[in-house]
């Protein structure tokens, strides 16, 4: 942020561009950087990947107004816009459900036959894996049940499929993302209704030149053949632009809020 | 003798030849050594292999141990398979597993042909019991060992770990296959027996061409040397490739040129043996144990008329008149048979005859010698025709010549006779000494002729014997009376000391008184003045022994051997000192074997000599 103001003047600025670590940070450098360097070189803007040890960690950096950039989930975008007024440039095309799993081969037909039991979750503020999935079951299903935070979604697909826990949450994406072999053992149980994508947002201060040429970028790796395997490696196939208004600000009309854990970072 | 035995069955194995036998033991050492040593080396890898192979999947169950504590700990089972994916690409890796501390499997993954596939239904797994060092991997039995993987085909091991923090969390399960290392311990075999081959077959064929040239020497070596009796002094070709088979060649050689010149010796030897035995005067005759002729030599067809290649191979009896001609095949059976010769070792007179069936004298002189282990006869002939003629001639002569001496000489005799008797008169005593001298003179003249005449007569068989039955004694005794005037003339006794009364004898009175005159005289001759002569007669069996015993100086060892010799005394000087032509003693002789007796004498120098003659005893007339 001040590198980014103090940028505004220098020829070779450096913004920071953020994200949410729903997967290991090993995985999302891998993922991540041929994107960010390639968008670098394509914008002439020049990023630097920034990615936190935790969702938490993650949070509490957006709150402060850390990143210039960051990748984050739906309700992060809420929360950012709320604390910093961070703004949604673009979004993948297809909306975000997040998805109830069991064992396929598991005795649970139904959500009211995990009242009572302990379900898995990656984070507690996940958006759509965990907190509109938490407050459709509490709210709307009217279960209880024993939430255990497992950090990844892929680990919540793995506690399921282990048995340690009765369900799991989780979204499409990052389900369809997963190998053959842990979807086999695994079965949808509930599908929440759709909602916007993770959003690529920018925080107030970065010029709008700045954004502009960015998600210009971003949306340019469409039109080829390479440009389009990175996209589908940071799940975001289709970019579309982003409006808050139209995307994300319905989402504060969940009433979501009760379910957000404040977590220490 | 069972030792030969056991060899002789070893060695029925082993290929003749020389080169056949260093192949086969030098392969035979050779594949000992290099498919030992290759087993050896082979099996050290496997073992190396094996070790390497637990210890690797020892160490990858501590480190899979250590990292998934922390994964179990937050319950980080996407941690834990990420981990174990990765680990699970290592090779031989089958599955990787790793359970919370009741079983529970927290992730598994397999590897499927080098593809790592999670697995998400595991059963619970059983740790193993008893486990008591946790920091320690342990091993379920492990099958793992060098000769164990050639015989195992796909078999797994199994490597425990237990997950700690303070206490158990959970358990590491790594298995993993041991084809690999089977497949690296065969390969290690495999490489190990081509290797083996290769080295083998270069050894061999090393040998081979190593061998090659001496023995191809050797055979030629070998061939040479069995032909070298029809190519002496031919040169072999040396090969100079080995010390030893050059050292053969050129002893070849040099025994092929030693050999021909020995060789070209014993053709000279034999060719100048061969001219002396053609150039010989006498001839030379050689004859096999069948009286087959074997050498007949230029001399010997100059004798007989026959040539070489006519006599040889005949029976040596054609050269001979009969009745040996029909004989001699009997004489050779007897001799081969009994050991009895008629003329072998002794020289003698026969007759020959010639091939035109003419006989003629020849002397014959046989000897025996050996011929490759047979008995060979060789006989010296020599023919004497010439010699007989002059011979005869000379008795002849000597015969006529006495007779027409004795004639006027008896004459001559008997007039010196009267006139010294006086019968003519008184005459002068000078002249009277002379007469009686010349007188004397005629006498032994006379008796030196008659000596001659009687001698010549016995050589030429002429001699006429009136042999009668008649008592010994009587003719003794008349011989007695007869020399006693000859006994006072050298003043010697005769003297009878033994006798034999009525033994009878068949002889010629008159010859065997002549033989008595002969060794009385002698006796009386040789006696010392006043001497004793003594005659003995003793019978023994079916023969009497008459013995004619003298004191006088006896007879000395040189003479004896030719004291019945003609012309023989012991002294030239005795001949004038004491009368005698010397042929007494001979004529005694041949009349005494005339008459079917012998003759002997017994003397000791100085002591005196005794003469005998042995007769047959008549016992028919008694």
């Amino acid at each position: 942020m001040l590198a980014g103001s103090v940028a505004a003047q220098q020829p070779v600025a450096t913004y920071t561009f953020s994200v949410v670590p729903q997967y290991s940070p090993a995985q999302l450098h891998r993922e991540w950087f041929p994107v960010i360097e390639r968008i670098s070189r394509e914008s002439g803007i020049r990023l630097e990947l920034k990615i936190a040890a935790s969702i938490p960690k993650f949070e509490a950096e957006f709150s402060r107004g850390v990143p210039d950039f960051a990748y984050m989930n739906p309700y992060h975008a809420v929360m950012a816009k709320h604390a910093q007024g961070y703004l949604p440039l673009l979004r993948d095309n297809k909306p975000l459900s997040g998805i109830l799993l069991v064992r396929r081969d598991s005795a649970y037909k139904s959500i009211q036959d995990l009242n009572g039991r302990v379900i898995g979750f990656p984070a507690p503020n996940s958006f759509g894996a965990s907190l509109y999935m938490r407050a459709l079951l509490t709210e709307s299903f009217r279960i209880s049940f024993e939430p255990r935070y497992l950090n990844t979604h892929s680990n919540v697909f793995r506690h399921v499929a282990q048995g340690s826990i009765a369900a799991g949450g989780g979204v499409n994406l990052t389900f369809d993302n997963e190998t053959l072999e842990i979807r086999e053992q695994l079965r949808v149980l509930y599908q929440t209704p759709g909602v916007a994508a993770h959003p690529l947002v920018a925080h107030p201060r970065v010029p709008v030149r700045v954004r502009d040429l960015v998600a210009d970028a971003f949306m340019a790796l469409q039109r080829d053949e390479s440009g389009r395997e990175l996209l589908k490696e940071i799940r975001t196939p289709q970019p579309a632009r982003a409006d808050y208004r139209r995307d994300y600000l319905p989402l504060e009309l969940l009433k979501v809020q009760k379910f957000v854990v404040p977590e220490k970072d | 003798m069972s030792g030969e035995g056991k060899a002789t069955g070893f060695h029925g194995w082993l290929p003749r030849s020389l080169d056949g036998q260093l192949i086969l033991f030098t392969t035979t050492s050779l594949v000992v050594a290099i498919l030992g040593y290759a087993a050896f080396t082979a099996d050290r890898q496997s073992q190396m292999a094996s070790t390497a192979m637990t210890a690797q999947m020892d160490s990858l169950a501590k480190n899979l141990a250590e990292v998934s504590a922390g994964y179990i700990l937050t319950a980080d089972l996407t941690g834990i398979e990420a981990v174990i994916t990765r680990t699970a690409s290592f090779p031989s890796v089958v599955s990787i597993t790793v359970a919370d501390a009741a079983g529970r499997p927290l992730s598994q993954v397999i590897n499927q042909q080098g593809r790592i596939i999670p697995q998400y239904s595991g059963e619970r797994i059983v740790p193993p019991a008893g486990v008591s060092d946790l920091a320690k991997p342990h091993a379920e039995a492990r099958t793992v060992s060098g000769w164990h993987l050639l015989t195992v085909p796909d078999e797994t091991d199994v490597v425990w770990q237990p997950v700690t923090g303070g206490q158990l969390l959970g358990w590491v399960r790594v298995t993993y296959s041991l084809r690999d290392m089977r497949q690296s311990a065969l390969s290690a075999w495999r490489d190990a027996m081509v290797f083996s081959g290769l080295a083998i077959g270069a050894a061999l064929y090393l040998l081979v061409a190593l061998l090659r040239g001496p023995m191809r020497a050797l055979k030629i070596a070998t061939r040479f040397a069995r032909d070298l009796d029809h190519r002496l002094g031919e040169q072999t070709p040396v090969a100079s490739s080995t010390v030893e088979i050059e050292a053969l060649g050129t002893a070849l050689n040099s025994v092929s040129a030693r050999l021909a010149f020995q060789e070209q010796g014993l053709q000279e030897s034999a060719r100048f043996t061969q001219r002396i035995l053609d150039s010989v005067v006498d001839g030379i005759i050689t004859i096999d144990r069948r009286g087959i002729i074997q050498s007949f030599n230029p001399s010997a067809s100059a004798i007989f008329g026959y040539a070489a290649d006519e006599a040889v191979g005949r029976n040596v009896s054609i050269l001979m008149p009969e009745p040996h001609h029909s004989q001699h095949d009997g004489y050779l059976e007897t001799y081969m048979a009994t050991g009895v010769a008629r003329i072998i070792g002794a020289s003698r007179e026969v007759d020959g005859r010639r091939k035109d069936g003419s006989t003629f004298a020849m002397d014959l002189a046989v000897s025996l010698s050996a011929h490759q282990g047979q008995p060979l006869f060789i006989g010296l002939v020599r023919d004497i025709t010439e010699r007989k003629r002059i011979e005869t001639m000379k008795s002849e002569f000597v015969s006529t010549v006495s007779h027409e001496l004795r004639t006027p000489l008896t004459s001559i005799s008997a007039a010196l006779g009267l006139v010294a008797g006086g019968a003519m008169g008184n005459i002068p005593p000078e002249a009277k000494e002379m007469v009686h001298i010349a007188h004397k003179n005629s006498l032994r003249l006379a008796h030196l002729i008659n000596d001659l005449l009687d001698m010549e007569k016995l050589a030429a068989g002429k001699m006429h014997f009136d042999l009668q039955v008649q008592a010994l004694m009587p003719l003794l005794v008349h011989s007695l009376e007869g020399v006693r005037a000859y006994g006072d003339q050298y003043q010697v006794r005769f003297e009878v000391t033994e006798r034999v009364e009525g033994v009878k004898v068949r002889v010629d009175g008159s010859r065997l008184q002549q033989v008595l005159n002969n060794f009385l005289s002698n006796a009386a001759k040789f006696s010392p003045p006043g001497g004793r002569v003594e005659i003995a007669a003793v019978r023994s069996d079916d023969r009497v022994r008459v013995s004619v015993i003298d004191h006088g100086p006896g007879i000395s060892p040189e003479f004896r051997g030719r004291i019945f010799q003609k012309f023989s005394q012991a002294d030239s000087s005795d001949t004038r000192q004491k009368g005698g032509t010397g042929l007494g003693l001979a004529i005694s002789k041949e009349l005494v074997e005339r008459m079917g007796g012998a003759v002997g004498f017994d003397s000791d120098a100085g002591k005196g000599a005794c003469f005998y003659f042995d007769l047959p005893v008549c016992e028919d007339a008694r």
